[in-house]
């Protein structure tokens, strides 16, 4: 990665997202969706945010696009700072300033993301505008775009649209156009999801290859632990709306700190594991925004829960170079409870 | 590609499936690139080549002979449709006048030759004029939404509680009867409906994720309007206007047949309420136009219904 051309103080993240709540406002009573959200992203950064579905993920980077505050149902609060400038305190149309130049985004549905009735080309050239302009020197880098994002043919592949083209293709193209105006951040709400495997290798691949050649931070959404732990240099896990852990790949991997995350890796199959060991399920399932218990929103599935996470909500605690948002996180880091022991792992024995 | 389908109920859903894509992805009707690949797409092509095509060509043959009627009428017919003759009145029909003649002795032929004009005028005005802004007011109520949409979709309400038919009256008897005033009047008329369904399209067009995927790239909310939301309305607004195509000239007709029309211009529907006393023994005076009337609608109809199932074949 080059080294970025800095102008600030150092030690200001690209990305800082602080205590992020987005509320949907019902006609009985606010939900809370994400609950104080909080995490970091360096300059050429790839972070995951995983997580099951309905954890805040996705709405987590709604709000980080501003798109999330133009419903009117849902309330955005906290701060997201982009380079120090909060973002939620911006309006629309100083946002749009911002998208396409500052910040892109990718989304789960690569068809769906772009409009049926207009020739991938001109879609592209669109983002495009926000940075050139001059018909020739759009249409030379829009090909020029279009080849950088592996799709062959670019001359002929601008005319098609998008039911012509596969859904990776799509989704080529869809990077394509959110890496038009050269963004600082990139956000990518589960890219992958809609390809079969051998194409979201690709996709992955090339979203780092985007990362390394023009050293932008990525922000990859998925509930995929697999693709985590390809792509993500640090990984936040979110459980019912909050950050229950986050760290770099490799910690989190071997040692996750908090019971969630322990439960979600060994619910990953795993090619290289020595014995053929039972994949193992979290028991039960997250609750609704709704239905959000008291205290630690995961202790009626915890393992380890005692009479204090069900009163009081945990705050995140350093383990090492992670943060973990349990109270028992120093036992379970200094082994005192032993996880392969907890009935998550083995339902043959009650609950401790 | 079978032109020719024996086990009609697997290959007609397949064609329904691909027809499904491609029609609903790709009706960028509104420019020349699209729209070459648009007619030359297999939905199209397989969908020429369905049973119903002879039902479909007498259709477009007679549309087109109604508008050469209507372009060139002195080519179909010698006589003045305005000549009376009091020596040649109520004749049958026969060899001079081939569909009989009138009280005033002009010829019923030539009467519904120069009267395509008024019915295919009513009928195609009206629906770009009611359409047009019907359309307007429906895409951009929906795409702005909020308190505006709320207030023109009331207003909407209030016009749709009435009959087109009775809309178009109050309006033609409030203003003067001319050529204009009438085709003001039945266009208000197709109004309603118009921004009703539009305005249902745009919010659902504009709910799409694309439209979030442009925003997020920092394309200015009239520039999607433009560019996306509208020619991804085309579709239905275009079925929609051949279905209303119909509407109009049986509203047109059916203001001049009340009298309420222009006067001293033909039309099917002033021979209609002319021909109406005698439709005892003149029979031909009040029946020729009326079936006229019947076929055109039908076939505009039928071509209209063909260009759903090809444009939306999701509605079918």
């Amino acid at each position: 990665m080059t080294a970025p051309p800095s102008t600030r103080p150092s030690g200001v993240p690209l990305l800082a997202v602080r205590d992020l709540h987005v509320d949907y406002r019902s006609g009985d009573g606010d939900v809370a969706l994400v609950n104080g959200t909080s995490f970091e992203l360096e300059r050429g950064e790839i972070i995951c945010l995983v997580g099951e579905s309905g954890s805040g993920k996705s709405l987590t980077a709604s709000a980080i696009m501003g798109l999330a505050q133009r419903r009117t149902r849902l309330r955005v609060g906290g701060t997201v700072a982009l380079e120090g400038r909060n973002l939620t305190a911006l309006d629309q149309r100083q946002l749009r300033g911002l998208r396409g130049r500052e910040m892109g985004m990718i989304f789960q549905d690569p068809a769906g993301a772009l409009d049926p009735v207009v020739p991938v080309g001109k879609q592209i050239a669109e983002a495009v505008a926000r940075r050139r302009s001059g018909r020739a020197e759009i249409a030379r880098r829009v090909v020029e775009l279009v080849a950088q994002v592996g799709i062959s043919d670019p001359e002929h592949r601008v005319r098609q649209f998008p039911h012509e083209i596969s859904g990776g293709m799509c989704q080529r193209v869809g990077i394509a156009i959110a890496i038009a105006g050269d963004p600082k951040l990139l956000l990518a709400d589960e890219p992958t999801t809609a390809l079969d495997v051998t194409i979201q290798a690709q996709v992955l691949e090339l979203l780092k290859r985007v990362r390394d050649e023009r050293g932008m931070s990525v922000l990859l959404i998925t509930h995929d632990m697999g693709i985590a732990a390809q792509t993500a240099d640090r990984i936040v896990v979110m459980y019912a709306g909050s950050v229950v852990e986050e760290g770099p790949t490799r910690d989190l991997f071997s040692r996750p700190g908090h019971p969630y995350s322990i439960g979600l890796i060994r619910a990953v199959p795993r090619v290289d594991s020595a014995r053929v060991a039972r994949l193992s399920a979290i028991p039960g399932s997250m609750p609704e925004a709704r239905e959000r218990p008291s205290g630690c929103a995961f202790h009626p599935r915890c393992p380890f829960a005692v009479d204090r996470c069900r009163v009081e909500a945990p705050e995140p605690v350093a383990i090492g170079a992670r943060r973990v948002a349990c109270h028992r996180a120093g036992e379970l880091a200094s082994g005192l409870l032993n996880p392969s022991r907890s009935p998550s792992a083995d339902p043959g024995e009650g609950q401790p | 590609m079978t032109l020719t389908a024996p086990n009609a109920d697997k290959v007609e859903q397949d064609q329904a499936g691909n027809a499904f894509q491609s029609a609903e992805r790709s009706p960028g009707l509104l420019r020349e690139s699209s729209w070459a690949r648009w007619v030359r797409r297999p939905g199209l092509r397989r969908r020429w080549f369905r049973p119903n095509r002879l039902v479909l060509g007498l259709a477009f043959v007679f549309l087109l002979l109604m508008v050469a009627w209507a372009l060139f009428p002195s080519l179909f017919t010698s006589g003045s449709p305005s000549a009376t003759d009091p020596l040649t009145t109520l004749r049958a029909p026969s060899g001079t006048f081939p569909l009989g003649s009138d009280q005033y002795g002009r010829s019923v032929y030539t009467e519904l030759v120069y009267g395509a004009r008024t019915a295919l005028e009513i009928g195609f005005l009206c629906t770009l004029l009611g359409g047009g802004v019907g359309s307007a007011i429906g895409v951009l109520s929906g795409y702005i939404g909020g308190a505006i949409d709320m207030v023109v979709m009331r207003c909407v309400d209030v016009l749709m509680a009435l009959p087109p038919l009775f809309l178009a009256l109050v309006f033609i008897a409030a203003l003067a009867p001319t050529v204009t005033n009438e085709i003001i009047a039945v266009s208000v008329a197709t109004i309603p409906l118009f921004a009703r369904v539009l305005r249902g399209r745009a919010l659902e067009v504009r709910s799409r994720v694309f439209v979030d995927a442009l925003t997020v790239v920092g394309v200015r909310k009239r520039r999607i309007l433009w560019r996306h939301v509208i020619p991804n309305c085309a579709a239905p607004g275009m079925v929609l206007g051949s279905i209303t195509i119909g509407t109009a000239i049986v509203t047109g007709a059916s203001l001049n047949y009340l009298g309420l029309g222009p006067t001293g211009v033909t039309s099917w529907g002033t021979l209609i309420s002319n021909g109406q006393g005698y439709i005892n023994k003149e029979w031909w005076i009040a029946i020729f136009p009326g079936v006229l009337i019947t076929l055109l609608v039908l076939s505009v109809n039928v071509i209209a219904d063909w260009l759903r199932d090809v444009m939306e074949p999701s509605s079918r």
